[in-house]
């Protein structure tokens, strides 16, 4: 029998991105490089902390079928779909001049009711710049209202905001750079 | 002499046109140095206080360029409802 395959492994320690994108002209979610690109447009890749950053969730659930008098067993089926955002940590500096690089998420975001899109970038090193033909993927979003907090303990410890964002839609996956 | 900026609306947004992209959209009022935006004198938000829905530069990509099997795909009945 010939070797199964063995397909290389997608790397994405430190190639991923997480860019938010104000909005997206496309029905099918697909940004374009313009869009992806815009000053606008903001990469909260090295932004958010690692353990707090976007992770967009899916849960199916699996709803019992009604035993037929004569089935020996009790089957399933498939129910809702629902997609979940959650919490978000970026780092934010309570001191920062206004327009500075270290308080744009803040700007950006803390008032809430920020819509856009999450497009997220794997397997790309991360200081590439989106460009026409590279995977996506597409979460239809809206930003909750932020508060100024702290990430990390003691020594540690630095400025951040932590807030929720909820997918607001249909998510659509591994879509090409327009 | 340039034109002044327009106040935000009561719930803090400003409608403004992106000049990378083209597209019309509302953005939180202290979003507005932070991207290529062209302030526009013109409602941000709806009288519920959402944001008005953005106004895209251009169309839709044509059907012929969007897949037509898989998860992503269009179906025909969504293009003849226009």
């Amino acid at each position: 029998m010939a070797e199964p395959l063995r397909p290389l492994p997608a790397k994405v320690f430190t190639r991923e991105n997480v860019i938010y994108v104000a909005t997206i002209a496309s029905a099918t979610l697909a940004p374009t490089a313009a869009e992806a690109n815009a000053a606008g447009s903001l990469d909260v890749t090295n932004m958010a902390f690692a353990d707090a950053a976007p992770s967009p969730e899916q849960n199916t659930n699996l709803v019992e079928q009604q035993r037929r008098l004569g089935d020996g067993g009790v089957y399933q089926f498939v129910g809702t779909t629902t997609y979940t955002g959650g919490q978000v940590t970026m780092q934010f500096n309570p001191q920062g001049a206004a327009l500075a690089d270290d308080v744009k998420a803040w700007e950006k975001f803390a008032v809430g009711g920020v819509t856009g899109f999450l497009v997220v970038r794997l397997n790309v090193a991360k200081a590439t710049t989106p460009a026409a033909g590279q995977f996506v993927d597409v979460y239809p979003c809206e930003f909750g209202p932020f508060m100024p907090t702290k990430s990390g303990e003691g020594e540690g410890a630095e400025g951040a905001m932590r807030g929720s964002w909820a997918i607001t839609s249909v998510p659509k996956f591994k879509l090409a750079i327009l | 002499m340039p034109k002044s900026t327009p106040e935000p609306d009561q719930f803090g947004r400003l409608r403004v046109r992106d000049e990378d992209t083209g597209h019309e959209l509302s953005i939180p009022a202290s979003g507005l140095p932070h991207g290529n935006y062209a302030a526009l004198d013109e409602p941000a938000s709806n009288s519920g206080g959402d944001p008005l829905p953005p106004k895209h530069a251009t169309k839709p990509l044509s059907r012929s360029n969007t897949p037509t099997s898989g998860q992503q795909a269009d179906t025909a009945k969504e293009h003849d409802n226009g």
